[in-house]
Protein backbone atom coordinates (compact mmCIF):
# COMPACT_ATOMS: atom_id res chain seq x y z
CA UNK A 1 0.00 0.00 0.00
CA UNK A 2 1.06 3.56 -0.41
CA UNK A 3 0.63 4.08 3.36
CA UNK A 4 4.32 4.69 3.84
CA UNK A 5 5.46 1.12 3.39
CA UNK A 6 7.93 2.09 0.69
CA UNK A 7 9.98 3.84 3.33
CA UNK A 8 10.01 0.65 5.36
CA UNK A 9 11.43 -1.48 2.56
CA UNK A 10 15.07 -0.28 2.85
CA UNK A 11 14.88 -0.93 6.59
CA UNK A 12 13.97 -4.53 5.88
CA UNK A 13 16.82 -5.03 3.45
CA UNK A 14 19.28 -3.68 5.98
CA UNK A 15 17.77 -5.92 8.60
CA UNK A 16 18.22 -8.94 6.37
CA UNK A 17 22.00 -8.59 6.71
CA UNK A 18 22.12 -8.28 10.48
CA UNK A 19 24.82 -10.13 12.43
CA UNK A 20 24.04 -11.77 15.73
CA UNK A 21 26.44 -11.59 18.68
CA UNK A 22 24.29 -12.50 21.74
CA UNK A 23 22.84 -15.59 23.48
CA UNK A 24 20.35 -18.06 21.98
CA UNK A 25 17.50 -16.57 24.01
CA UNK A 26 18.32 -13.08 22.73
CA UNK A 27 18.45 -14.46 19.20
CA UNK A 28 14.87 -15.82 19.47
CA UNK A 29 13.74 -12.56 20.99
CA UNK A 30 15.32 -10.49 18.19
CA UNK A 31 13.84 -12.68 15.43
CA UNK A 32 10.44 -12.50 17.11
CA UNK A 33 10.62 -8.71 17.33
CA UNK A 34 11.77 -8.45 13.73
CA UNK A 35 8.87 -10.54 12.40
CA UNK A 36 6.38 -8.68 14.59
CA UNK A 37 7.21 -5.35 12.99
CA UNK A 38 7.21 -6.64 9.43
CA UNK A 39 5.33 -4.05 7.32
CA UNK A 40 2.05 -5.15 5.71
CA UNK A 41 3.31 -5.03 2.12
CA UNK A 42 6.83 -4.81 0.70
CA UNK A 43 8.89 -6.01 -2.22
CA UNK A 44 11.31 -7.75 0.09
CA UNK A 45 12.10 -11.43 -0.05
CA UNK A 46 10.78 -11.82 3.52
CA UNK A 47 7.21 -10.83 2.68
CA UNK A 48 7.12 -13.22 -0.27
CA UNK A 49 8.43 -16.14 1.75
CA UNK A 50 6.55 -15.89 5.00
CA UNK A 51 3.22 -14.24 4.29
CA UNK A 52 -0.03 -15.38 2.63
CA UNK A 53 -0.65 -14.17 -0.91
CA UNK A 54 -2.52 -10.87 -0.99
CA UNK A 55 -5.39 -12.43 -2.90
CA UNK A 56 -6.27 -16.09 -3.29
CA UNK A 57 -9.18 -17.11 -5.56
CA UNK A 58 -10.17 -20.76 -5.22
CA UNK A 59 -12.57 -22.64 -7.52
CA UNK A 60 -14.27 -19.39 -8.49
CA UNK A 61 -17.37 -19.65 -10.67
CA UNK A 62 -19.78 -17.05 -12.03
CA UNK A 63 -22.61 -16.96 -14.57
CA UNK A 64 -25.74 -14.92 -15.13
CA UNK A 65 -27.69 -18.17 -15.82
CA UNK A 66 -27.27 -21.75 -14.67
CA UNK A 67 -26.52 -22.95 -18.21
CA UNK A 68 -23.50 -20.81 -19.04
CA UNK A 69 -20.59 -20.23 -16.72
CA UNK A 70 -18.64 -17.10 -17.59
CA UNK A 71 -15.98 -18.01 -15.01
CA UNK A 72 -15.38 -21.73 -14.78
CA UNK A 73 -13.69 -22.91 -11.57
CA UNK A 74 -10.80 -20.42 -11.57
CA UNK A 75 -7.99 -20.66 -9.02
CA UNK A 76 -5.12 -18.21 -8.84
CA UNK A 77 -3.27 -16.01 -6.39
CA UNK A 78 -1.74 -12.53 -6.41
CA UNK A 79 1.46 -11.86 -4.49
CA UNK A 80 1.81 -8.72 -2.43
CA UNK A 81 3.42 -5.80 -4.25
CA UNK A 82 3.25 -7.49 -7.63
CA UNK A 83 1.77 -6.71 -11.03
CA UNK A 84 -0.30 -9.48 -12.65
CA UNK A 85 -1.49 -9.32 -16.24
CA UNK A 86 -4.79 -10.95 -17.15
CA UNK A 87 -5.01 -11.48 -20.89
CA UNK A 88 -7.42 -13.26 -23.18
CA UNK A 89 -9.58 -12.83 -26.26
CA UNK A 90 -12.88 -10.93 -26.27
CA UNK A 91 -15.55 -12.73 -24.27
CA UNK A 92 -13.02 -14.65 -22.16
CA UNK A 93 -14.54 -13.26 -18.94
CA UNK A 94 -11.78 -10.83 -17.98
CA UNK A 95 -13.96 -7.83 -17.11
CA UNK A 96 -16.47 -10.09 -15.36
CA UNK A 97 -13.66 -11.50 -13.24
CA UNK A 98 -12.59 -7.99 -12.22
CA UNK A 99 -16.16 -7.10 -11.23
CA UNK A 100 -16.45 -10.31 -9.22
CA UNK A 101 -13.16 -9.60 -7.44
CA UNK A 102 -14.35 -6.08 -6.67
CA UNK A 103 -17.70 -7.36 -5.37
CA UNK A 104 -19.90 -5.62 -7.97
CA UNK A 105 -20.98 -9.12 -9.10
CA UNK A 106 -21.49 -11.95 -6.61
CA UNK A 107 -19.70 -15.23 -7.30
CA UNK A 108 -21.81 -18.39 -7.74
CA UNK A 109 -19.23 -20.66 -6.19
CA UNK A 110 -15.72 -20.73 -4.82
CA UNK A 111 -14.00 -18.35 -2.46
CA UNK A 112 -11.95 -15.17 -2.60
CA UNK A 113 -9.57 -14.61 0.30
CA UNK A 114 -7.62 -11.43 0.94
CA UNK A 115 -4.60 -11.81 3.25
CA UNK A 116 -5.86 -15.26 4.21
CA UNK A 117 -9.37 -14.12 5.15
CA UNK A 118 -12.31 -15.26 3.00
CA UNK A 119 -14.47 -12.23 2.26
CA UNK A 120 -18.03 -11.72 1.00
CA UNK A 121 -18.74 -9.50 -2.03
CA UNK A 122 -19.81 -6.64 0.24
CA UNK A 123 -16.62 -6.76 2.31
CA UNK A 124 -14.47 -6.94 -0.83
CA UNK A 125 -15.86 -3.57 -1.95
CA UNK A 126 -13.64 -1.86 0.63
CA UNK A 127 -10.54 -3.99 0.05
CA UNK A 128 -10.40 -4.01 -3.77
CA UNK A 129 -10.16 -0.84 -5.90
CA UNK A 130 -11.40 -1.03 -9.49
CA UNK A 131 -10.35 1.37 -12.25
CA UNK A 132 -12.89 1.09 -15.07
CA UNK A 133 -12.04 0.64 -18.73
CA UNK A 134 -13.68 3.96 -19.55
CA UNK A 135 -12.03 6.10 -16.86
CA UNK A 136 -14.24 9.19 -17.33
CA UNK A 137 -17.36 7.17 -16.38
CA UNK A 138 -15.75 6.61 -12.99
CA UNK A 139 -15.25 10.30 -12.31
CA UNK A 140 -18.11 11.68 -10.24
CA UNK A 141 -16.66 14.89 -8.76
CA UNK A 142 -17.00 18.23 -10.54
CA UNK A 143 -13.36 19.10 -9.81
CA UNK A 144 -10.27 16.91 -9.59
CA UNK A 145 -10.04 17.57 -5.83
CA UNK A 146 -13.70 16.77 -5.19
CA UNK A 147 -13.40 13.53 -7.14
CA UNK A 148 -10.39 12.34 -5.13
CA UNK A 149 -12.19 13.34 -1.91
CA UNK A 150 -15.43 11.54 -2.87
CA UNK A 151 -14.41 8.00 -1.86
CA UNK A 152 -12.61 9.16 1.30
CA UNK A 153 -15.70 11.06 2.46
CA UNK A 154 -17.79 7.95 1.85
CA UNK A 155 -15.37 6.07 4.09
CA UNK A 156 -16.02 8.70 6.78
CA UNK A 157 -12.38 9.75 7.13
CA UNK A 158 -11.48 12.90 9.08
CA UNK A 159 -10.47 16.16 7.41
CA UNK A 160 -6.81 15.85 8.39
CA UNK A 161 -6.51 12.35 6.94
CA UNK A 162 -8.35 13.37 3.76
CA UNK A 163 -6.01 16.33 3.23
CA UNK A 164 -2.96 14.16 3.88
CA UNK A 165 -3.98 11.47 1.41
CA UNK A 166 -5.14 14.05 -1.14
CA UNK A 167 -1.86 15.92 -1.23
CA UNK A 168 0.17 12.68 -1.26
CA UNK A 169 -1.80 11.17 -4.15
CA UNK A 170 -1.90 14.42 -6.12
CA UNK A 171 1.88 14.56 -5.81
CA UNK A 172 2.67 10.98 -6.82
CA UNK A 173 0.15 11.01 -9.66
CA UNK A 174 1.18 14.49 -10.91
CA UNK A 175 -2.21 16.08 -10.33
CA UNK A 176 -1.14 18.79 -7.85
CA UNK A 177 -1.59 21.64 -10.36
CA UNK A 178 -4.95 20.32 -11.56
CA UNK A 179 -6.86 20.02 -8.30
CA UNK A 180 -9.24 22.90 -9.09
CA UNK A 181 -9.76 21.82 -12.69
CA UNK A 182 -12.96 20.32 -14.13
CA UNK A 183 -12.29 16.61 -14.85
CA UNK A 184 -14.09 17.00 -18.20
CA UNK A 185 -11.18 19.14 -19.39
CA UNK A 186 -8.47 16.55 -18.59
CA UNK A 187 -6.66 14.58 -21.29
CA UNK A 188 -7.11 10.80 -21.55
CA UNK A 189 -3.93 10.05 -19.58
CA UNK A 190 -4.78 12.61 -16.89
CA UNK A 191 -8.33 11.24 -16.57
CA UNK A 192 -6.88 7.74 -16.12
CA UNK A 193 -4.50 9.03 -13.43
CA UNK A 194 -7.41 10.77 -11.71
CA UNK A 195 -9.43 7.53 -11.77
CA UNK A 196 -6.44 5.74 -10.19
CA UNK A 197 -6.09 8.50 -7.57
CA UNK A 198 -9.80 8.29 -6.71
CA UNK A 199 -9.46 4.56 -6.12
CA UNK A 200 -6.13 4.66 -4.28
CA UNK A 201 -7.48 7.37 -1.97
CA UNK A 202 -9.64 4.69 -0.40
CA UNK A 203 -6.46 2.70 0.40
CA UNK A 204 -7.53 -0.61 -1.17
CA UNK A 205 -5.36 -3.68 -0.65
CA UNK A 206 -5.54 -4.56 -4.33
CA UNK A 207 -5.83 -2.32 -7.38
CA UNK A 208 -7.56 -3.91 -10.36
CA UNK A 209 -7.59 -2.11 -13.70
CA UNK A 210 -9.64 -2.84 -16.79
CA UNK A 211 -7.79 -2.03 -20.04
CA UNK A 212 -5.61 0.78 -18.62
CA UNK A 213 -4.14 1.56 -22.07
CA UNK A 214 -7.43 1.78 -23.98
CA UNK A 215 -7.83 4.95 -26.09
CA UNK A 216 -4.51 6.37 -24.91
CA UNK A 217 -1.79 7.86 -27.09
CA UNK A 218 1.90 6.96 -26.75
CA UNK A 219 2.90 9.53 -24.06
CA UNK A 220 -0.21 8.66 -22.02
CA UNK A 221 0.61 4.92 -22.19
CA UNK A 222 4.10 5.73 -20.90
CA UNK A 223 2.55 7.80 -18.10
CA UNK A 224 0.30 4.92 -17.04
CA UNK A 225 3.14 2.36 -17.17
CA UNK A 226 5.36 4.67 -15.09
CA UNK A 227 2.51 5.07 -12.59
CA UNK A 228 2.00 1.30 -12.33
CA UNK A 229 5.72 0.64 -11.79
CA UNK A 230 5.87 3.37 -9.16
CA UNK A 231 2.83 1.98 -7.35
CA UNK A 232 4.37 -1.50 -7.28
CA UNK A 233 7.55 0.02 -5.83
CA UNK A 234 5.32 1.45 -3.09
CA UNK A 235 3.95 -2.02 -2.36
CA UNK A 236 0.57 -1.87 -4.15
CA UNK A 237 -0.72 -5.20 -5.52
CA UNK A 238 -2.01 -4.71 -9.06
CA UNK A 239 -4.10 -6.90 -11.36
CA UNK A 240 -4.66 -5.51 -14.82
CA UNK A 241 -6.59 -6.64 -17.84
CA UNK A 242 -5.18 -5.68 -21.21
CA UNK A 243 -5.39 -6.71 -24.84
CA UNK A 244 -2.23 -4.74 -25.51
CA UNK A 245 0.00 -7.40 -23.98
CA UNK A 246 3.16 -6.17 -25.68
CA UNK A 247 2.98 -2.86 -23.79
CA UNK A 248 3.12 -4.28 -20.29
CA UNK A 249 4.37 -7.89 -20.42
CA UNK A 250 8.00 -7.00 -19.71
CA UNK A 251 6.97 -5.25 -16.48
CA UNK A 252 4.66 -7.83 -14.92
CA UNK A 253 5.52 -10.45 -12.30
CA UNK A 254 2.84 -12.91 -13.37
CA UNK A 255 0.63 -13.43 -16.42
CA UNK A 256 -2.68 -15.28 -16.57
CA UNK A 257 -4.28 -16.30 -19.85
CA UNK A 258 -8.06 -16.67 -19.77
CA UNK A 259 -10.17 -18.24 -22.50
CA UNK A 260 -13.91 -18.95 -22.36
CA UNK A 261 -13.88 -18.50 -18.62
CA UNK A 262 -11.03 -20.94 -17.98
CA UNK A 263 -7.38 -20.36 -17.15
CA UNK A 264 -5.26 -21.65 -20.03
CA UNK A 265 -1.87 -20.63 -18.67
CA UNK A 266 -0.52 -18.95 -15.57
CA UNK A 267 3.03 -18.08 -14.52
CA UNK A 268 6.03 -15.85 -15.08
CA UNK A 269 6.18 -13.96 -18.38
CA UNK A 270 8.88 -16.10 -19.98
CA UNK A 271 9.42 -17.47 -23.47
CA UNK A 272 7.03 -20.38 -22.89
CA UNK A 273 4.30 -17.91 -21.88
CA UNK A 274 4.91 -15.87 -25.04
CA UNK A 275 4.48 -19.02 -27.09
CA UNK A 276 1.22 -19.85 -25.32
CA UNK A 277 -0.04 -16.31 -25.93
CA UNK A 278 0.77 -16.56 -29.64
CA UNK A 279 -0.92 -19.96 -29.87
CA UNK A 280 -4.08 -18.43 -28.38
CA UNK A 281 -4.36 -15.55 -30.86
CA UNK A 282 -2.97 -12.91 -28.49
CA UNK A 283 -1.07 -10.39 -30.58
CA UNK A 284 2.66 -10.01 -29.89
CA UNK A 285 5.24 -8.51 -32.28
CA UNK A 286 6.68 -11.33 -34.42
CA UNK A 287 9.96 -12.99 -33.41
CA UNK A 288 10.57 -11.15 -30.13
CA UNK A 289 11.35 -12.28 -26.60
CA UNK A 290 10.36 -10.77 -23.25
CA UNK A 291 13.45 -8.51 -23.07
CA UNK A 292 12.58 -7.03 -26.46
CA UNK A 293 9.24 -5.95 -25.00
CA UNK A 294 10.90 -3.70 -22.43
CA UNK A 295 11.04 -1.01 -25.13
CA UNK A 296 8.36 0.85 -23.21
CA UNK A 297 10.38 0.90 -20.03
CA UNK A 298 9.31 4.08 -18.29
CA UNK B 1 -12.13 15.87 -23.99
CA UNK B 2 -14.21 18.95 -24.63
CA UNK B 3 -16.53 20.36 -22.06
CA UNK B 4 -19.63 20.96 -24.15
CA UNK B 5 -22.63 20.01 -22.05
CA UNK B 6 -25.49 22.30 -21.17
CA UNK B 7 -26.82 22.45 -17.58
CA UNK B 8 -23.36 21.38 -16.44
CA UNK B 9 -21.53 22.97 -13.52
CA UNK B 10 -18.44 24.97 -14.42
CA UNK B 11 -15.79 25.48 -11.76
CA UNK B 12 -15.25 29.25 -11.70
CA UNK B 13 -14.99 32.04 -9.14
CA UNK B 14 -17.97 34.22 -10.00
CA UNK B 15 -20.28 35.92 -7.50
CA UNK B 16 -22.96 33.30 -8.11
CA UNK B 17 -20.68 30.25 -7.82
CA UNK B 18 -19.41 31.53 -4.45
CA UNK B 19 -22.96 31.90 -3.11
CA UNK B 20 -24.64 29.27 -0.98
CA UNK B 21 -26.75 26.85 -3.08
CA UNK B 22 -29.68 27.27 -0.67
CA UNK B 23 -29.72 31.04 -1.27
CA UNK B 24 -29.67 30.46 -5.04
CA UNK B 25 -32.43 27.86 -4.84
CA UNK B 26 -34.57 30.23 -2.73
CA UNK B 27 -34.18 32.98 -5.35
CA UNK B 28 -35.14 30.55 -8.14
CA UNK B 29 -38.32 29.54 -6.28
CA UNK B 30 -39.22 33.11 -5.30
CA UNK B 31 -38.75 34.37 -8.88
CA UNK B 32 -40.67 31.49 -10.46
CA UNK B 33 -43.93 32.41 -8.68
CA UNK B 34 -44.40 35.95 -10.15
CA UNK B 35 -42.87 34.79 -13.46
CA UNK B 36 -45.59 32.18 -13.96
CA UNK B 37 -48.15 34.96 -14.61
CA UNK B 38 -45.84 37.84 -15.54
CA UNK B 39 -46.80 40.69 -17.85
CA UNK B 40 -44.71 41.53 -20.92
CA UNK B 41 -42.98 44.40 -19.12
CA UNK B 42 -41.99 42.31 -16.10
CA UNK B 43 -40.92 39.30 -18.20
CA UNK B 44 -38.79 41.64 -20.30
CA UNK B 45 -37.20 43.26 -17.20
CA UNK B 46 -36.36 39.88 -15.67
CA UNK B 47 -35.02 38.69 -19.02
CA UNK B 48 -32.63 41.64 -19.22
CA UNK B 49 -31.42 41.19 -15.64
CA UNK B 50 -30.89 37.43 -16.06
CA UNK B 51 -29.28 37.75 -19.48
CA UNK B 52 -26.81 40.35 -18.14
CA UNK B 53 -26.02 38.00 -15.23
CA UNK B 54 -25.41 35.18 -17.72
CA UNK B 55 -23.02 37.40 -19.68
CA UNK B 56 -21.23 38.37 -16.45
CA UNK B 57 -20.59 34.73 -15.57
CA UNK B 58 -18.76 34.21 -18.88
CA UNK B 59 -21.27 31.63 -20.07
CA UNK B 60 -19.85 29.69 -23.05
CA UNK B 61 -22.55 30.61 -25.64
CA UNK B 62 -20.43 29.68 -28.64
CA UNK B 63 -19.59 26.22 -27.34
CA UNK B 64 -23.21 25.43 -26.46
CA UNK B 65 -24.86 26.95 -29.51
CA UNK B 66 -26.24 23.55 -30.61
CA UNK B 67 -28.07 22.96 -27.32
CA UNK B 68 -29.18 26.61 -27.08
CA UNK B 69 -30.62 26.42 -30.60
CA UNK B 70 -32.97 23.70 -29.33
CA UNK B 71 -34.45 26.02 -26.69
CA UNK B 72 -34.62 28.94 -29.12
CA UNK B 73 -36.59 26.72 -31.52
CA UNK B 74 -39.05 25.87 -28.77
CA UNK B 75 -39.31 29.58 -27.88
CA UNK B 76 -40.08 30.32 -31.52
CA UNK B 77 -42.77 27.63 -31.56
CA UNK B 78 -44.34 29.16 -28.44
CA UNK B 79 -44.31 32.60 -30.07
CA UNK B 80 -45.97 31.26 -33.22
CA UNK B 81 -48.61 29.15 -31.55
CA UNK B 82 -49.64 31.44 -28.68
CA UNK B 83 -53.13 32.87 -29.18
CA UNK B 84 -54.36 36.32 -28.03
CA UNK B 85 -52.22 38.86 -29.86
CA UNK B 86 -48.54 39.67 -30.16
CA UNK B 87 -48.22 40.94 -26.57
CA UNK B 88 -49.40 37.61 -25.18
CA UNK B 89 -47.10 35.73 -27.53
CA UNK B 90 -44.10 37.88 -26.63
CA UNK B 91 -44.78 37.58 -22.89
CA UNK B 92 -45.13 33.78 -23.10
CA UNK B 93 -41.90 33.48 -25.08
CA UNK B 94 -40.00 35.71 -22.67
CA UNK B 95 -41.36 33.82 -19.65
CA UNK B 96 -40.12 30.58 -21.18
CA UNK B 97 -36.69 32.10 -21.87
CA UNK B 98 -36.58 33.50 -18.30
CA UNK B 99 -37.10 30.01 -16.87
CA UNK B 100 -34.40 28.57 -19.14
CA UNK B 101 -31.89 31.30 -18.21
CA UNK B 102 -32.69 30.85 -14.51
CA UNK B 103 -31.96 27.12 -14.86
CA UNK B 104 -28.77 27.83 -16.79
CA UNK B 105 -27.55 30.29 -14.16
CA UNK B 106 -28.35 27.87 -11.35
CA UNK B 107 -26.82 24.73 -12.94
CA UNK B 108 -23.80 26.62 -14.28
CA UNK B 109 -22.90 28.00 -10.85
CA UNK B 110 -24.00 25.18 -8.51
CA UNK B 111 -22.17 21.92 -7.95
CA UNK B 112 -24.86 19.23 -7.37
CA UNK B 113 -22.66 17.87 -4.59
CA UNK B 114 -22.74 21.25 -2.77
CA UNK B 115 -26.50 21.47 -3.28
CA UNK B 116 -26.98 18.01 -1.73
CA UNK B 117 -24.82 18.99 1.25
CA UNK B 118 -26.89 22.12 1.87
CA UNK B 119 -30.30 20.54 1.30
CA UNK B 120 -29.69 17.43 3.40
CA UNK B 121 -30.04 18.93 6.87
CA UNK B 122 -33.13 21.17 6.30
CA UNK B 123 -34.94 18.35 4.50
CA UNK B 124 -34.01 15.90 7.24
CA UNK B 125 -35.64 18.12 9.84
CA UNK B 126 -39.03 17.55 8.17
CA UNK B 127 -40.81 14.66 9.92
CA UNK B 128 -41.03 11.38 7.91
CA UNK B 129 -38.62 12.69 5.28
CA UNK B 130 -35.24 11.03 4.81
CA UNK B 131 -33.60 14.35 4.03
CA UNK B 132 -30.12 13.15 3.13
CA UNK B 133 -31.50 10.50 0.77
CA UNK B 134 -33.78 13.03 -0.94
CA UNK B 135 -30.82 15.43 -1.29
CA UNK B 136 -28.67 12.66 -2.78
CA UNK B 137 -31.49 11.81 -5.21
CA UNK B 138 -31.64 15.46 -6.32
CA UNK B 139 -27.85 15.44 -6.69
CA UNK B 140 -27.88 12.31 -8.88
CA UNK B 141 -30.79 13.61 -10.96
CA UNK B 142 -28.94 16.86 -11.63
CA UNK B 143 -25.81 14.88 -12.50
CA UNK B 144 -27.81 12.90 -15.05
CA UNK B 145 -29.20 15.90 -16.96
CA UNK B 146 -25.94 16.61 -18.85
CA UNK B 147 -25.65 12.85 -19.40
CA UNK B 148 -29.01 12.83 -21.23
CA UNK B 149 -27.92 15.69 -23.49
CA UNK B 150 -24.56 14.05 -24.14
CA UNK B 151 -26.12 10.68 -25.03
CA UNK B 152 -28.78 12.33 -27.23
CA UNK B 153 -26.09 14.29 -29.06
CA UNK B 154 -23.94 11.18 -29.60
CA UNK B 155 -26.85 9.06 -30.88
CA UNK B 156 -28.09 11.82 -33.21
CA UNK B 157 -24.56 12.32 -34.60
CA UNK B 158 -24.10 8.56 -35.09
CA UNK B 159 -27.42 8.33 -36.94
CA UNK B 160 -26.62 11.31 -39.13
CA UNK B 161 -23.19 9.84 -39.91
CA UNK B 162 -24.90 6.66 -41.11
CA UNK B 163 -27.27 8.72 -43.32
CA UNK B 164 -30.34 7.70 -41.34
CA UNK B 165 -33.32 8.48 -43.63
CA UNK B 166 -35.70 11.16 -42.34
CA UNK B 167 -38.40 10.47 -44.93
CA UNK B 168 -40.35 8.42 -42.38
CA UNK B 169 -40.49 10.64 -39.28
CA UNK B 170 -42.08 7.96 -37.09
CA UNK B 171 -39.40 5.40 -37.94
CA UNK B 172 -36.69 8.03 -37.54
CA UNK B 173 -37.97 9.13 -34.14
CA UNK B 174 -38.39 5.52 -33.04
CA UNK B 175 -34.78 4.58 -33.86
CA UNK B 176 -33.53 7.85 -32.34
CA UNK B 177 -35.41 7.50 -29.04
CA UNK B 178 -34.71 3.77 -28.67
CA UNK B 179 -31.00 4.47 -29.32
CA UNK B 180 -30.99 7.26 -26.75
CA UNK B 181 -32.83 5.11 -24.21
CA UNK B 182 -30.54 2.06 -24.51
CA UNK B 183 -27.39 4.19 -24.43
CA UNK B 184 -28.72 6.13 -21.47
CA UNK B 185 -29.38 2.90 -19.59
CA UNK B 186 -25.80 1.80 -20.23
CA UNK B 187 -24.40 5.14 -19.05
CA UNK B 188 -26.54 5.09 -15.92
CA UNK B 189 -25.42 1.51 -15.18
CA UNK B 190 -21.78 2.65 -15.46
CA UNK B 191 -22.51 5.57 -13.16
CA UNK B 192 -24.18 3.24 -10.67
CA UNK B 193 -21.17 0.88 -10.74
CA UNK B 194 -18.84 3.85 -10.22
CA UNK B 195 -20.85 5.03 -7.20
CA UNK B 196 -21.10 1.51 -5.73
CA UNK B 197 -17.41 0.85 -6.17
CA UNK B 198 -16.61 4.02 -4.24
CA UNK B 199 -19.01 3.12 -1.43
CA UNK B 200 -21.53 5.89 -2.09
CA UNK B 201 -24.19 5.91 0.61
CA UNK B 202 -27.17 8.19 -0.04
CA UNK B 203 -28.26 8.18 3.60
CA UNK B 204 -24.88 9.37 4.93
CA UNK B 205 -25.07 12.61 6.92
CA UNK B 206 -22.96 15.31 5.30
CA UNK B 207 -21.67 18.65 6.49
CA UNK B 208 -23.37 21.69 4.94
CA UNK B 209 -21.85 24.95 3.66
CA UNK B 210 -21.94 28.26 5.53
CA UNK B 211 -23.65 31.54 4.56
CA UNK B 212 -21.66 34.68 3.71
CA UNK B 213 -22.24 38.32 2.77
CA UNK B 214 -22.63 37.24 -0.90
CA UNK B 215 -25.73 35.33 0.03
CA UNK B 216 -27.31 38.34 1.76
CA UNK B 217 -26.73 40.53 -1.31
CA UNK B 218 -28.11 37.81 -3.58
CA UNK B 219 -31.19 37.23 -1.43
CA UNK B 220 -32.00 40.95 -1.08
CA UNK B 221 -31.61 41.66 -4.82
CA UNK B 222 -33.61 38.55 -5.73
CA UNK B 223 -36.41 39.49 -3.32
CA UNK B 224 -36.51 43.02 -4.76
CA UNK B 225 -36.84 41.65 -8.30
CA UNK B 226 -39.56 39.24 -7.21
CA UNK B 227 -41.29 42.04 -5.26
CA UNK B 228 -41.52 44.17 -8.41
CA UNK B 229 -43.28 41.21 -10.04
CA UNK B 230 -45.85 41.02 -7.25
CA UNK B 231 -46.58 44.77 -7.51
CA UNK B 232 -46.85 44.69 -11.33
Amino acid sequence: MYRGTAKAAPFLCQEKNWRYTGTALNLISQVHNFLRFLPPATNSCYSRRYMDPMLQATDLTFGFTDDTLLLNHLSFSLEKGSITLLAGPNGAGKSVLLKVLKGLLKERGGTIAIEGETLSAKKRMRRVGLVFQDAPTQIVGRTVEKDIRFGMENLGLGDQEIKKRLSHLAEILFLSDKLGQDPMTLSGGEARRLAIAGVLAMAPDILVMDEPFANLDWPSVREVIATLIDLRRRGVTILLVSHEVEKILAHVDQAILLRKGEIIAQGKPDEAMLKTFRNNDIYLPPSCNVEDLSWLKA
Amino acid sequence: MAQSMIFHYRENRTFLSRSNPLAKLSIVIVLCVPLARASLLYACTVFLVLFCSLLATGFPFARLKGSLAFFLTIALLIALTEQGGWKQAAAATLRFLDFIILSLLFSDSTDPDDLARCLGRPLDSIPWVKGYEVAATIQLTLSMIPLVFDVADRVATAQAARLSPKRHPVRYLYTLTSGIFSNLLRSVQQMSDALDSRLFDASRRRRGLGFHSNDVILLVSGMLLAGVGWIC
